[in-house]
């Protein structure tokens, strides 16, 4: 019966595959060959009659350009912080929500509104709020009995901090509701059978929950890693990469690169190194996810 | 359990940390909605202003209607209308088209197992392409196919770039189906696609709803295919809401009005399809 239909399959997946030939595979031929030229815009030639220049950008991102390599490092280290804070933050709020208490409904779905917010607004509220004399200095000042006023985003090291706190504010919701829905999986006779035997709450959540939950830990980890690989947004309306060079990410470098100065070529080849760093993590990181999503 | 003083204070323990929780939660938001009514003086005043005395919708008139504010603020603006409406009309028709293919995919694969196991991951490897990677090609290519700053170019971009969620999570909603529906109506004599059809496609029918709303959310919030794609004719909502920033100085109150305008949508939808976000973001891994 199924046998039939070899051929439904295959033009049921067409239109897919063309839209992905039209808009990822072909466009991603040609940023290869850009990546091997010098062209941009000024030089009045089309892209195909560009002048093939082999490894030359190349080179110079890689050994030239430490802007390139810091934005990349910088990418990485928001990953890390990021990560690591919406894990442990999500865990203490799933926990805290664990018990009914009242208003218990009302109060999630508050607090998963972030989500849905997009996040170039969220990057504007967070530029008012770390104004120097915004309301965060205010709370600071309240809290120290200090004046203070510090501006937060126009400080290389700092105005990472309003960056981070966006990524953290928009996602955590989500690594809450995922740990909140995968704290109820815990089978409630191991917890019992635990705490009969003089078990700790915290011994209980290291040595059961915390087990259990490793599976969801790592999908989180793969799927918003994804994420903050490509931060953009945020970036973009709080710091524009500034001051200087010092909160670029990949995307806000390349943006400001290629599209602001408009060195297309050069551009192409730093997104060609990325790109392959992407399939080369892909292959890695789709393997657990894989496994989680189709061996089911 | 013993109420013991040290019970009392886990339990004001953990109530502080609640509300510290919703605090951290509420003050943006907050903060946007806040100032988006405030008057021009208490935008950025000095100390910052938590519970504005008077409301105004001065800024939401600014932005709707630009001419009649020109001399209380002393610039005009663009109005706020064409980027909605080009928003609107690029969200609601790239979401139809990465719908109606990413089902048929998402069928294909479920039931098939089309592509093996390498052709669904690939379609997920496309949420880990740099955007900025594909955009300067693309930008590159629609320059030479005259489809910058066209509806059509914005449709194609957004319906590709979701395909991730919409063949993920319409797979795990036709997994939830069993074939045998499908295989019965076939001994009755229905065509396979007319079993699809007729069958499968209407079971899934919520679903279809929920990842349609959530293609909705994620197309209308998107940034930077909006920024580097178009120019002046299709702008969406998020390009408008950047170029606020650059174009008009610090016009605060004017910029979080339009981002709580912005953000009304999204958030309506997101309610609507509460119990489908999460299945959603983890392109249907996590089924609550």
């Amino acid at each position: 019966m199924w046998k039939k239909l070899t051929s439904l399959p295959v033009l049921m997946v067409a239109p897919v595959q063309l839209l992905i030939w039209f808009m990822v595979i072909f466009p991603t031929i040609v940023l290869v060959w850009l990546a091997f030229c010098y062209w941009t815009p000024q030089t009045g030639k089309s892209w195909w009659h560009a002048d093939w220049t082999w490894f030359h950008n190349f080179y110079e991102l890689i050994f030239d350009d430490p802007r390139f390599i810091w934005s990349i490092v910088r990418t990485i280290i928001i990953f890390g912080v990021c990560m690591s804070v919406e894990l442990v933050a999500g865990m203490i709020m799933a926990l805290l929500f664990q018990t009914k208490f009242f208003g218990k409904k009302l109060l999630v779905s508050i607090l998963i509104a972030p989500m849905m917010v997009i996040p170039l607004v969220i990057g504007q509220s967070f530029y008012m709020l770390f104004l120097a004399q915004g309301p965060i200095n205010q709370v600071i000042s309240w809290l120290t009995f200090s004046n203070f006023q510090f501006d937060w985003l126009s400080h290389p090291i700092w105005a990472m901090v309003p960056i981070m706190l966006g990524e953290i504010w928009n996602w955590t919701p989500l690594v809450f509701l995922i740990f909140m829905s995968g704290l109820t999986t815990v089978p409630e006779n191991q917890i019992r059978a635990a705490q009969g035997l003089g078990a700790t709450p915290t011994q209980i959540f290291f040595r059961i929950s915390l087990p259990i939950l490793k599976p969801l830990i790592l999908l989180v980890v793969v799927i918003r890693g994804m994420e903050i690989f490509k931060i953009f947004d945020l970036v973009f309306v709080l710091t524009r990469g500034g001051p200087g060079n010092s909160t670029e990410t990949i995307t806000m470098y390349m943006y400001n690169v290629g599209i602001e100065y408009m060195r297309v070529s050069y551009i192409a080849a730093s997104a060609f190194i990325v790109l392959a760093l992407v399939v080369i993590g892909a292959v890695r990181i789709l393997k657990p996810l894989q496994y989680q999503l189709l061996e089911d | 359990m013993e109420k013991s003083p040290g019970y009392v204070w886990k339990k004001v323990g953990i109530f502080a940390l609640r509300l510290l929780v919703f605090l951290f939660t509420a003050l943006p938001i907050y903060w946007m909605i806040n100032t988006s009514f405030k008057p021009e003086m208490e935008w950025v005043s000095f100390p910052p202003i938590w519970f504005p005395k008077e409301l105004t919708w001065d800024n939401y008139i600014l932005l709707f209607h630009p001419e009649s504010m020109i001399e209380q603020f002393h610039i005009s603006l663009e109005s706020a209308w064409p980027a909605l409406i080009n928003s609107g009309v690029i969200s609601v028709l790239s979401t139809a088209l990465c719908m109606v293919i990413g089902t048929l995919c998402a069928y294909s694969i479920s039931r098939f197992r089309v592509g093996g196991n390498f052709f669904p991951m690939s379609i997920l490897a496309l949420r880990m392409f740099p955007p900025i990677a594909v955009a300067l090609p693309v930008l590159v290519l629609f320059s030479t196919v005259q489809l910058r700053d066209t509806y059509l170019g914005m449709i194609l971009a957004y319906a590709c770039f979701n395909l991730p969620f919409s063949v993920w999570m319409m797979k795990s909603f036709i997994d939830d189906v069993p074939r045998e529906l499908e295989e019965a109506a076939i001994v009755d004599g229905m065509t396979p696609t007319g079993a699809m059809l007729k069958v499968t496609i209407p079971l899934v029918k919520a679903g279809v709803a929920a990842t349609s709303l959530f293609i909705f959310i994620l197309c209308w919030s998107e940034f930077l295919f909006a920024f580097i794609l178009t120019d002046t004719e299709v702008a969406t909502i998020t390009v408008r809401l950047a170029r606020y920033s650059t174009d008009t100085g610090e016009m605060y109150g004017a910029r979080a009005a339009l981002g709580v305008i912005a953000t009304i949508p999204p958030v309506v939808i997101g309610y609507l399809i509460q119990n489908y976000l999460v299945r959603g973001l983890t392109f249907g891994a996590i089924k609550r």
